[in-house]
Order: structure tokens, then sequence, then C-alpha cells
């Protein structure tokens, strides 16, 4: 499953892609995310958005799945 | 006709000695559970470690997990003597064989001795790894390494007295001595004090629901009474992620559910799960979700490291 970080915010990137934007706004609007913020994380989800265009404001970092990820917080015990 | 030969049935046996013959050491722990190590998976110590601490990490239902029980102190051997007897005034002979039995001490808070407490009376594969870093095991019918049977028991001074602290005793009752003797084999790895270690179980629980979107505690009940560590605070970053979740729903929990996204909840300190909600659409009153984090293995990648999830079950 590949993971899309956005504001703190875990999206199913796979899922994500299979849903029309309407749609897609509509089921996760409870985040409190804007339209347009979730339309960033539509667009990156079906590759559509460049990353870097969009990274320097509100994406964490996109990744293939968490057990790829070459960056993340140090181990905690 | 051999001198080991008996009506045509021979007992083949020759008293070489291979230099890596070794003797069990003093035992430094145990390792329980269903893992059998392939020859590929034994064939050197980083190999065998590598195998070992993946078995380890294993979630707990799966036939392969091994739990483990670290520093056990005082061992003792309990075997009782073979019985014997004899006819008349005749030779003594040898009855019956006693079972290797074995006891250890450990020193052990009530949390930990609660939980083991759930292996007694079980009949559990045990790997004994001793203090010449020899994994001793047994080799199965199908040629691979595994532990032997033995009826596991854990018992002791759970109240610290005047003249003893709190200990525990755990013996180990091997069912065969066959397996235990005649199958046994040992294989070298090197092993730490306290690797592997052991997961703790972190508990989902269900705080609210709007349809399809879940408030989910993760937290991991503590040895003092209504207290919990809060895993959700912990991995607040690493668990808001859609991938580290799972939940499946049908007959034997069998039908994937998609979750399509998970955030944190600084308010409430918990999760934020959403499942798609044609899927949820298609269940029925009263239908039941099966919520979990995946695999120890998989979290220990994401740097969630430790743990395994308790599923939690929601009803629609």
């Amino acid at each position: 499953m590949a993971d899309i970080k956005y504001e703190g915010i875990g999206f199913n990137g796979d899922w994500v892609k299979e849903q029309t934007l309407a749609d897609f706004q509509a089921h996760e609007a409870h985040h409190g995310l804007s339209e347009a913020q979730l339309k960033e994380v539509w667009q990156l989800a079906r590759g559509t958005k460049d990353v870097e265009d969009v990274s320097k404001g509100t994406v964490d970092a996109p990744i293939e799945s968490a057990s790829t990820a070459s960056t993340g917080p140090a181990k905690k015990k | 006709m051999s001198l080991f030969s008996n009506c045509g049935t021979a007992t083949r046996t020759n008293t070489g000695s291979f230099d890596c013959d070794e003797a069990r050491k003093i035992p430094q722990k145990i390792g329980i559970g269903g893992k059998q190590f392939t020859t590929t998976e034994t064939a050197d110590s980083d190999s065998l470690k590598t195998a070992i601490l993946a078995a380890s990490k294993l979630p707990y239902d799966d036939s392969n997990k091994l739990l483990w029980i670290h520093n056990l102190l005082d061992p003792a051997d309990n075997t009782p003597e073979p019985t014997t007897g004899r006819v008349g005034q005749g030779p003594e002979q040898y009855l019956t064989e006693g079972l290797p039995k074995f006891t250890y001490s450990v020193e052990i808070g009530q949390d930990l001795y609660k939980r083991l407490r759930k292996l007694n009376k079980r009949r559990v594969p045990v790997f004994t790894y001793d203090d010449n870093d020899k994994l001793w095991g047994s080799k199965t019918s199908t040629g691979k390494f595994a532990g032997a049977t033995a009826l596991f028991f854990i018992y002791g001074a759970t109240q610290q007295t005047a003249s003893s602290p709190v200990f525990a005793k755990i013996t180990l009752s091997y069912v065969s001595a066959t397996q235990y003797h005649d199958d046994a084999f040992y294989a070298g790895v090197s092993l730490g004090d306290t690797e592997p270690e052991g997961l703790l179980d972190v508990e989902l629980s269900k705080i609210s629901n709007s349809t399809n979107v879940y408030k989910i505690d993760v937290k991991a009940p503590t040895a003092e009474f209504g207290k919990y560590k809060n895993f959700a605070v912990t991995y607040s970053v690493e668990l808001a992620s859609a991938s580290l979740w799972a939940a499946k729903s049908g007959i034997n929990y069998a039908t994937s559910m998609p979750i399509t996204s998970v955030a944190y909840d600084a308010a409430l300190q918990c999760f934020t799960v959403t499942l798609d909600t044609t899927a949820y659409g298609l269940l029925s009153a009263g239908d039941k979700i099966k919520l979990y984090l995946v695999s120890p293995a998989t979290l220990d990648a994401a740097n969630i490291v430790g743990v395994e999830s308790v599923p939690v079950i929601l009803v629609k």
C-alpha cells in the first residue's frame, strides 16, 4: 500500500487514486482539510501533482510504504 | 553374528566422536514455540540469529512464533531415576527410563508471571540456549531443527519473605526421552543477554465512531491497576499511516476492508481511523470488523519497536 502523508494524516494512496475528486473530498472531509488541500492529496496519489511543487507547503512526504520509508524518526523504545 | 545383534535386529552404533561433539552447558534462556529452522537458516550464526529474531517478531497466533524467557538461574535436573527390578535372584534389570525434567528459577514481576501462567500445563516445543552459545533442540522427521516438546509449568515464591526474594520456578518436563536425547542437536548462535526481546501487547479499543470513522485507543495495560501506556502518544507520527493498520470483516474475518486514512487526534490522544464507506455500507447492522495493526516485523521496520497489537472487534 502506498501511503501519502499530508498534514500528519496517512492516506491510503492506492485507495485515493481510485476515487473521483468529489468522492474523495466528501469521504475525507472530517479531517478538516480544505478542498484545495484534499485536491493536492488526490493529485499526489494519481501522480498528477509534482511532489516538489507542494512539499514546500503542507505535504509531509509521500512515501511508497511505511516499510520502505527512507527517512523517519529515530527508533523509540 | 554381531555382538549387538539379537535375532537379526541390529543395534547399529559406534563410539567414534566428532570434534564438534558438545554437551549441554548451563542454560541461559529458553525459546518456546513452533518455529522449525531449515538447514539454510542454521547454516551459520548470523543466519540463525536472523531467523530467530524474525520468528520472535511474528504475531502471537503464528505457528512459527517464538517466545523467550531470559536469565535462567539455579538450573536443577529433576529427572527421575530409572526404575529397576529383578526376577528372584536374577540380575537387576532397567525397566523404565525417567523422562528428562529440569527446573529453573527466574526473577520476575507479577505482570510477566501472570502472562507466563497462561502456558501452564501446556505441551510446547522448547529450545534451550546455553552459556556456550549453543541453541539446543531436536531434529524433526522432516529434517528441520525444532524445539523438544515439554510440559511447561511456572510457580513459585511470588511474595518476598524475610529470607527469600521473589522468584518463580519454571519446570520443563520433556515428554520423550528419545526426542530429548536421541534426536538432540545444537546450532551455534550468539545471542545477547536479553535477545530476542519480547513484544508488548498493545490493545486497540474503540472510543467512539461516526458511521465509518472510528476513534481508536492504542494502549498497553501495565502492572499498575488502571494505568496504561498510551502508544498513540508515543507513536503519534508513525502510526498515522494507513498501511500500518488493517481491517477485515466477513466469515472468519476473511474479507479485507480498505482503511482510507489514519490521523492522530491530539485532543483525545487516539487515532481517527476511516474505513471505506462503500465496503462499510455493504455490512449489515451487527456485522463485525476486526481492526488491528500489521505484523510486529512491519511495525518494527516503521520504527515502532517491540509491540504487537491485540485486535479490536468493531460492531457496526
